[in-house]
């Protein structure tokens, strides 16, 4: 164990965030209470319909969405660079401004800057720092070296850059958290702190 | 270079990074289609509301995705991405290049079509116009940009995949099990670009 003054010294500068789910091939079965069973029927039902309703929406979306994308030029061009209620019959809906844009990749740049020139990207695009990413199996392969590395960094910089490391439960915990459990309950509660990402779909 | 990157990397938006992707920059880059996110039923009156909506039909085959980039310099590689941007391991056949070639050389610059790949058959269904002689064609509406493409030949490997426009054909499709065509998607023919919101999966 590390003493002291030597961890004082030695700044943890990661965070690790996503759980990786592993899905495994499922076969067992169950049968539930009849009212279970029906909750079932009813869910996959509602969220057919849901898809549905959902793609059936896209198209009067894309349809608002055109007029509004047409409109927000022209009133932005005339110095109205802000958000706008568009009037249905009986209700309305809301073209919202943004002052921020969604991630463009180095492709898009690149086309970017081939149809607008160098200097319009220079102008107009910044780095998204938030989006910079670790590749995990990199990391955890080399986590001891790359913390090493990163202890060039001023520890105020360290200290800072990333955002503190979130923990999860280990691979094969359920089966280690059993010994610890002494009743159904107690295991369910247990499991629930360690926040297992069961779901369903 | 890399190190030229770093050394600059508070410059320029273009220099490159550790924090670039890529190391090197294709040479023609990956340009991001529409893709459905959504899905109608394969009933009557759905079909009837989205087409009466001014949208348009084409069959949907089960292939591998493909965004052909053709070069006007023959001698230039083609270049096929998948829907991730990634480029498809397996190369083009030398007789589909040669189709390629003879249907969608551009004059200059590039040419970029949208098109799914039967890998074992050998076989595209071309379905969208991206780019022509290097000009991104997100300004005209998916209709538009089918109407460039060229579609009076023969071709035992090319085809080009035909707009459709009425309930009965649509519903024509769906009721058929051929093998590769999944169903339809639907597009919209008044919204220029490659918007995922003008485009719905109907699969049968």
């Amino acid at each position: 164990m590390a003493k002291p003054q030597e961890r004082a010294k030695k700044v943890e500068p990661f965070k690790a965030r996503k759980t990786r789910v592993v899905e495994t091939k499922i076969e067992d079965t169950i049968t539930p209470p009849a009212e279970i069973a029906r909750a079932i029927d009813a869910f996959r039902e509602c969220q057919e319909q849901a898809k549905h309703f959902e793609g059936e929406a896209t198209v009067h979306k894309d349809a608002i969405l055109d007029f509004s994308e047409g409109e927000y030029v022209k009133r932005a061009l005339a110095g109205m660079n802000r958000s706008f209620k568009v009037l249905g019959d009986q209700s309305m809906v809301t073209y919202v401004v943004s002052d921020f844009s969604a991630g463009l990749t180095e492709e898009e740049m690149e086309e970017f800057a081939k149809k607008w020139g160098e200097k319009a990207a220079d102008d107009l695009i910044t780095r998204d720092f938030g989006s910079i990413r670790f590749d995990a199996d990199v990391l955890e392969a080399n986590y001891d070296e790359v913390v090493k590395a990163l202890q060039v960094l001023p520890n105020e910089v360290l200290e800072n850059l990333f955002k503190p490391m979130l923990m999860r439960a280990k691979p094969g915990a359920v089966e280690i958290a059993k010994r610890y459990a002494k009743t159904p309950k107690e295991f369910r509660g247990l499991l629930k702190q360690l926040k297992m990402k069961n779901y369903i779909k | 270079m890399l190190g030229a990157g770093l050394a600059q990397s508070s410059a320029s938006v273009l220099a490159r990074s550790i924090f670039s992707r890529r190391a090197v920059s294709m040479a023609s880059t990956y340009i991001r289609s529409m893709h459905p996110k959504t899905a109608i039923r394969p009933e009557r009156s759905a079909i009837e509301r989205i087409l009466r909506s001014g949208w348009v039909a084409q069959l949907k085959i089960h292939g591998h995705r493909a965004q052909i980039h053709i070069p006007a310099d023959k001698a230039k590689k083609m270049l096929v991405y998948t829907r991730q941007g990634t480029v498809h391991k397996q190369k083009l056949s030398p007789e589909m290049v040669s189709e390629l070639h003879r249907l969608f050389l551009p004059r200059k610059d590039w040419n970029v079509i949208d098109a799914e790949w039967l890998k074992p058959e050998d076989k595209l269904f071309v379905f969208d116009f991206i780019k022509k002689e290097g000009e991104l064609l997100s300004q005209f509406t998916f209709p538009e940009r089918w109407r460039m493409l060229p579609r009076e030949f023969i071709s035992p490997r090319i085809t080009v995949l035909p707009l459709i426009k009425n309930v009965e054909q649509c519903l024509e499709i769906l009721s058929q099990e051929k093998p590769h065509a999944e169903g339809l998607v639907f597009k919209s023919r008044s919204r220029a670009g490659f918007s995922d919101t003008s485009i719905i999966r109907c699969r049968r």
